[in-house]
């Protein structure tokens, strides 16, 4: 056999602590505790297979170190080892019973911001998943930001300082398209760098 | 003896006649010159009246100069001294030192007196540069108004929206720039670029053809736009939307060239 890799030491260490103290006391009708059983733990499978874990495997159809398909490894494993009673099979067993096309046991969902002991009220979510913790929109927008296409369109007013112009000529002078050129003339009035005004029922921008 | 008791030296008045003709000439050319600059391709005659007053300001400040440093000279001449040379050196000088003088950046601070730094902040436009700024000011106004009349003007014609009236300007226009650039690769490239983003914004499709017929306008004049809105109602447009049938209705209806099918290049056994 061969040694076991760090990985199987890791769980071993983990499943010495936890796991194979409670498979040992022998509680088949309680819910299934993962390798790393802890506060977090869940169902392994998800709520659907909790009743399939809670259940003694027959050792034929699953035997150790080869759960049945439809369940984790660490279901195949929590229920080999409470049919056997002994902790060394499934410490073996743990890692190698992940097979590609078999779905992994699902790991304990860590520790986030709003997880603190409640299920109730835990963050879930996506962006819970990926960053464990919570992005805090910002309550102050910033409605006025200079960019650079901003500090184009007003050179090109400052090249003809008493000339109004039209959007269409800002945009030809520019080499901008018109809707880049309209929120940045937008943006320019409001903010006072830029002055329009309405003629012949068209607004034309100048410098104020 | 005092200059003005003295009799005018007759012999000066055909070289002050013709210098005046010269420095008044050189003086309004220039002056017409800026605001043919000024006012791009627009016309000068549509330009209001400031075009004139830049002429005749340019043409009474030459004078005025060569009033100064020929005429004044001239009649306090001493007797003795030829004043053709003198009439000549006064009208070089004049030409040049009224160049200096129209075209100065700062003009008389007659609004900033009393205001302390005011000489030290922004150059105050001159008399000449303010009928200048008029000019150009018109030239763009009036360019913007006749580019959206011919717009609408074209669509009026073609009877067809702007978003269908956008494809078939883009293609004669997008010849016209492509002539207008150059053989530059880069700037071909940049140009074309520029007109296909104009094409391809997400902006309303008047705008849009605003944006490509001043565009147009820049690079290749008022002409240039007449010629692409042309072409763009007698091609594509000539018999309106493709999708509807206009006149072409009846056993005796003549098929435009977008109601034509085009020929099946890959024959089937049916069609063949």
């Amino acid at each position: 056999m061969a040694p076991p890799s760090p990985s199987v030491v890791r769980e071993a260490l983990t499943l010495s602590r936890s796991g194979p103290s409670v498979a040992a006391a022998g509680a088949p009708a309680g819910p299934a505790v993962g390798p790393a059983g802890g506060p977090q733990a869940e169902p392994v499978g998800g709520p659907d297979a909790a009743p399939l874990v809670g259940s003694p495997a027959p050792v034929g159809a699953a035997p150790a170190g080869r759960p049945a398909p439809g369940t984790g490894a660490a279901a195949g494993t929590a229920a080999a080892a409470g049919a056997a009673g002994a902790g060394a099979a499934p410490l073996a067993d743990a890692p190698a019973a992940r097979r590609p096309g078999v779905p992994a046991a699902r790991r304990p969902a860590p520790r986030t911001p709003g997880s603190g002991g409640s299920r109730r009220y835990r963050l879930r979510g996506r962006h819970i998943r990926e960053h464990r913790m919570v992005r805090v929109g910002l309550a102050l927008a910033a409605a006025d930001i200079a960019v650079a296409d901003d500090l184009l369109v007003l050179q090109v007013l400052r090249l003809q300082p008493l000339a109004d112009l039209d959007p269409a000529q800002v945009c030809a002078v520019s080499a901008l398209p018109p809707s880049i050129v309209a929120s940045s003339l937008d943006r320019l009035v409001r903010s006072g760098l830029a002055r329009d005004t309405l003629v012949d029922g068209r607004v034309r921008y100048g410098l104020p | 003896m005092i200059g003005w008791l003295e009799p005018w030296p007759t012999s000066a008045n055909g070289a002050l006649l013709v210098g005046a003709l010269l420095v008044g000439a050189v003086r309004g050319a220039v002056g017409l010159a800026d605001a043919r600059l000024r006012a791009g391709d627009w016309p000068l005659w549509r330009c209001g009246a400031a075009v004139p007053t830049v002429v005749v300001h340019d043409v009474g400040t030459g004078l005025l100069a060569l009033a100064v440093l020929a005429a004044v000279p001239v009649r306090w001449l001493p007797a003795g001294v030829p004043p053709v040379p003198v009439v000549a050196a006064g009208a070089v000088a004049a030409l040049l030192l009224s160049g200096v003088l129209v075209r100065r950046r700062r003009g008389l601070p007659f609004a900033a007196v009393g205001r302390a730094g005011a000489l030290a902040q922004e150059p105050m436009l001159t008399v000449r540069g303010r009928l200048l700024v008029r000019v150009e000011r018109r030239a763009a106004r009036a360019s913007a108004r006749w580019i959206g009349d011919r717009l609408e003007r074209c669509s009026r014609r073609a009877g067809v929206p702007d978003d269908l009236l956008l494809p078939a300007v883009w293609a004669p226009a997008r010849l016209r720039l492509r002539e207008s650039v150059g053989v530059g690769r880069t700037e071909v490239a940049l140009l074309l670029l520029q007109a296909q983003a104009v094409v391809d914004d997400a902006s309303p499709p008047h705008e849009r053809l605003l944006t490509l017929l001043h565009l147009v306008h820049d690079r290749s004049g008022r002409r240039g736009v007449r010629s692409v809105l042309d072409q763009a109602v007698r091609g594509p447009l000539r018999h309106g939307r493709s999708g509807a049938p206009s006149w072409g209705v009846g056993p005796g209806a003549v098929p435009g060239p977008l109601d034509t099918a085009p020929p099946n290049p890959f024959p089937t056994r049916a069609t063949r």
